[in-house]
């Protein structure tokens, strides 16, 4: 068990799509390990792929998951280069103290909790992402 | 301290893409003041003082947050010219009080401070982190 990443491999079979002045590469996230941990602020991605081209960091990338069960909220954060970009994983927490808005935020997964915890299921998904660069 | 409002920047850095219909601009989201509040329905976003190529409506805004530690929604809802859309903010319910089922995701309360350490709304803007993608249809 040690600090759980994700590699964000871009699809060989679905090409990307070429607009005015971005490339949007599609393709599959896989956690290092099932039993590997979360930390706090988010997960380090790396984003590789041999087709992968395209300037600096991704100006956005969006991250799903395709399977029923056990949704959790997944945000990138960008880095500066294409291996220290970070994954955030969010889901609800119905025992968080109720705040004067009479809602909370989404709770960050637990820091040193594993990717296969029961009810989060992360290490199950089946992640997607379409990361966007400029040309 | 005042109803605050949302004001868009376009990015220096990603410049603004364009397909066969569309034209797509991104950029950040800045506040009003950190002290300023929320109000029931959204705050106003103004694109008006942005220099696009449309004048029209967006087709659709995206908003998101490239913080690590706020976990909330953002809902654009359009408005009737560039000046009216408004930005909705959604968190969580905790569990007391609401019972047992499913429920949409509740609205941040009327008149609450942006820095409200409840929710820190403001963490994101404030860092430059709360980031939009506009889309527009040519020649609107």
């Amino acid at each position: 068990m040690a600090t759980g990443t994700f590699t964000a491999t871009v699809s060989a079979t679905r090409g990307p799509d070429v607009t005015d002045r971005y490339f949007h590469y599609y393709g599959d996230l896989a956690v290092s390990a099932a039993g590997d941990t979360y930390t706090t602020g988010g997960a380090v991605c790396t984003i590789a792929g041999k087709k992968l081209i395209g300037r600096g960091v991704p100006t956005k990338v969006e991250i799903w998951d395709e399977k029923a069960a056990a949704q959790c909220a997944y945000q990138f954060v960008v880095g500066s280069n294409l291996t220290n970009g970070k994954i955030v994983i969010r889901g609800q927490q119905p025992t968080a103290t109720p705040g004067k808005s009479g809602s909370v935020a989404f709770a960050e997964f637990g820091s040193g909790v594993a990717f296969n915890a029961a009810n989060m299921g992360v290490s199950a998904a089946t992640l997607k992402f379409k990361a966007t660069f400029r040309k | 301290m005042a109803t605050a409002t949302f004001t868009p920047t376009l990015s220096t850095s990603a410049p603004p893409d364009v397909t066969d219909t569309y034209v797509h601009y991104f950029g950040t989201l800045a506040i009003s003041s950190a002290t300023d509040t929320y109000a029931t329905g959204g705050l106003v976003c103004s694109f008006a003082g942005v220099k696009l190529d449309s004048s029209a409506t967006p087709t659709d805004v995206r908003v998101w947050d490239e913080t690590a530690g706020i976990g909330l929604t953002y809902q654009y809802i359009k408005g009737s010219n560039l000046t009216n859309g408004k930005l909705v903010i959604r968190g969580q319910y905790p569990d007391s009080g609401i019972g047992a089922g499913r429920f949409p995701l509740p609205e941040v309360a009327n008149a609450l401070a942006l820095n409200d350490a409840t929710l820190a709304i403001d963490t994101a803007a404030t860092a430059g982190k709360l980031k939009f993608e506009a889309i527009f249809r040519k020649g609107k």
